[in-house]
């Protein structure tokens, strides 16, 4: 088997996605299948991923549950494969593996590849929390050298759903822009996921969806870590993001945190972004300066 | 304790009941008005679904009037629902309300507040009188719905479908003030003796259009419009699987009642073999049922950004292939407008009866069968 892997989002590649998916639909959905389409004429059948949660008691978010029927709409007659993720099922558990792809091969030498894949999973991760960004950590993984990077002792925080903040094409440059103002960007990812339960602690309800989770927990990190700013992208019509965006909002209020809150769609303009970020960093260094007198 | 609750189509009706019969004194929220769509979308998140907002907008107005409890329900996620009692008290706290928030969490969820809420709502009256309580709250909802039931199968049949509204009106009025379980039957028939006084001799069966989607949307009448009336008025019969006492059954008492979980299962299991969450399977499953039994057509109702049911709008469309069944769906936010809403509904309706016509003329029988 051959993996072919959709190459980077385009504006083609979400016009498509646009076209074939329900208005309603929030953008990450919309993204993934103008991938998908885009990947139509040159593979035999999809790897989708049926995500209900990853951790026992919370959830992904209802469209990751469903993201193979919309697909099978999308693409129309294409096989699907389906690799699911459940409670008394982990992603990496033999077990989840679809029975297409395990077809031919031992058990033994499943569970050395599914190892394998783990280790990387690891190292991967463990160069994000040192502050790289995904394409760094996959360069540096590549055998290439870590980044230098021009440091000035400013954070700033960049909180928001993994796909939107390491998306060039969908945050419109925004992590770039930052970088060349000279920023250190600090993500979700940046802390070990115990640190962020730990944090949760002070909710009255347990968040019920992973990715919420990761985003107050880190929030309520960065503020600890008295970075100057926290900017928040989300997706426009993503509903976990409606109640968390809502609780972040008054958390930073209270606690008196510049955050500026982006929501991005397939409308998003740079220019309007642009602004918006710089006035934002305008109005940090102003206030470190009144701060520092 | 004075207590309020949100609003839900008929709900109101029997937890008022409950409440007053465990010795608490019920504040229901006036009907949801123009006033509390200002007050909801004024104060939610903007990205929050719409029954966010009416809830809110409700416990804004029910806590003016001088509650001092809320009672709402909770839920395990993923849909939103779950997590919005916690995003409501935040909100109401920093408007600067005074009062407490009860949750009815399922089991499964957190216990202590769920133990902390049945602790409040049992601490006025003995258990044996809670549980009479409770027992004519159930049937009265039953009856309500039984009688909602009538009404939406009589409307499009009556010749005066004003006067019906008048005597479902007076029926719901007489049920809101009863206060024992023996005349719940009398007024249901007297309802249906005047719903059938004046009907027009049956020619042709109305049109029969099923109303799926997001529970809160197909049951509140202020929020979508009063649909079915207007579907009635049309002429088309309204039918419907949803009702509070069928979520009573389905969600309270599941153990009690497998068959809603397994039919839904079964029914969507080709098309959506996958938990959403909220009513996304029920939607689909719903749907399939509507095919299989040759209704006319269905509308979708969903609040703007609701996940599940925007999971459940991507799959509709292969089960309206699957079994030729026309679908509208209405996606519904605090900007929608009854114009926009009747206008589409209009279309519907002269789309589905031109079907039905061509059909009928070309001799063929009117079919949902599949291929």
């Amino acid at each position: 088997m051959t993996p072919v892997i959709s190459g980077p989002t385009g504006k083609e590649l979400l016009n498509a996605g646009v076209k074939t998916s329900v208005d309603e639909a929030c953008l990450p959905v919309k993204v993934f299948l103008g991938h998908c389409l885009t990947l139509r004429n040159r593979c035999d059948c999809f790897l989708v991923p049926r995500l209900v949660n990853i951790n026992r008691k919370d959830y992904i978010c209802p469209k990751f549950m469903g993201l193979p029927e919309m697909t099978k709409q999308a693409v129309g007659k294409q096989p699907l494969v389906i690799w699911k993720s459940e409670k008394n099922c982990a992603l990496g558990s033999p077990q989840a593996v679809p029975a297409a792809l395990r077809q031919g091969f031992s058990a033994r030498r499943i569970k050395k590849g599914l190892q394998k894949a783990e280790a990387a999973f690891h190292t991967y991760h463990r160069l994000l929390q040192q502050g790289l960004f995904p394409a760094e950590a996959e360069q540096v993984l590549g055998g290439g050298a870590p980044p230098a990077r021009e440091k000035n002792g400013r954070r700033i925080g960049l909180i928001g759903h993994p796909y939107c903040l390491y998306d060039p094409f969908l945050n419109l440059g925004t992590v770039n822009l930052l970088h060349r103002y000279g920023f250190a960007v600090l993500t979700p990812e940046y802390f070990p996921p115990r640190q962020i339960e730990d944090e949760l602690q002070i909710l009255a309800k347990p968040l019920f969806w992973t990715m919420s989770q990761r985003i107050f927990g880190a929030f309520r990190l960065l503020c600890k870590e008295k970075v100057d700013g926290i900017v928040y992208l989300s997706a426009f019509a993503c509903g976990p993001e409606a109640l968390t965006g809502e609780l972040v909002k008054r958390e930073a209020k209270a606690l008196g945190l510049p955050l500026l809150h982006l929501v991005l769609d397939e409308h998003s303009g740079e220019a309007g972004l642009v602004t918006r970020i710089e006035a934002f960093i305008d109005l940090l260094q102003r206030k470190r300066r009144f701060s520092c007198v | 304790m004075r207590l309020t609750f949100p609003h839900m189509g008929l709900l109101s009706l029997p937890v008022e009941t409950l409440l007053n019969g465990l010795g608490h004194e019920a504040v229901p929220a006036p009907p949801t008005n123009k006033r509390t769509f200002e007050l909801g979308a004024k104060y939610s998140p903007e990205g929050a679904c719409l029954p966010f907002k009416i809830n809110l907008g409700n416990f804004i107005e029910a806590l003016e009037l001088g509650a001092e409890g809320i009672l709402m329900g909770g839920g395990l996620g993923p849909c939103r629902f779950g997590y919005y009692a916690q995003v409501q008290q935040r909100i109401l706290a920093d408007l600067g309300f005074r009062f407490q928030m009860f949750l009815l969490e399922p089991l499964g969820g957190e216990r202590q507040e769920l133990y902390r809420t049945l602790q409040m709502l049992l601490a006025k009256v003995p258990v044996f009188q809670a549980m009479a309580a409770f027992r004519l709250a159930c049937r009265k909802i039953r009856w309500v719905d039984r009688g909602n039931a009538l009404l939406r199968s009589m409307l499009p049949r009556s010749k005066d479908r004003v006067k019906a509204q008048r005597s479902y009106e007076r029926f719901l009025g007489a049920m809101r003030e009863e206060k024992t379980p023996e005349k719940f039957g009398a007024h249901y028939r007297e309802l249906e003796g005047e719903l059938r006084a004046d009907l027009w001799p049956e020619a042709e069966p109305p049109l029969r259009v099923k109303i799926i989607g997001e529970i809160y949307m197909v049951l509140e009448p202020r929020v979508n419009f009063h649909l079915e009336m207007l579907l009635g008025e049309m002429g088309v019969e309204v039918v419907r699987a949803m009702s509070v006492s069928q979520w009573v059954e389905e969600h309270l008492f599941g153990f009690f009642y497998p068959h809603h979980r397994r039919r839904t299962v079964l029914l969507s299991g080709p098309f959506l073999p996958s938990f959403v969450g909220g009513h996304g399977r029920e939607t689909i499953a719903e749907m399939v049922d509507a095919g299989v039994n040759r209704l006319d057509g269905v509308i979708q109702v969903l609040p703007f950004t609701c996940m599940p049911e925007i999971v459940a709008q991507s799959i509709a469309p292969a089960v309206s292939a699957t079994y030729r069944l026309p679908c509208l769906t209405l996606v519904l936010d605090e900007h929608s407008a009854e114009a926009g809403v009747l206008t589409r509904l209009e279309a519907f309706v002269d789309l589905l009866r031109r079907r039905r016509a061509v059909r009928t003329e070309a001799g063929r029988v009117p079919s949902g069968v599949p291929g």
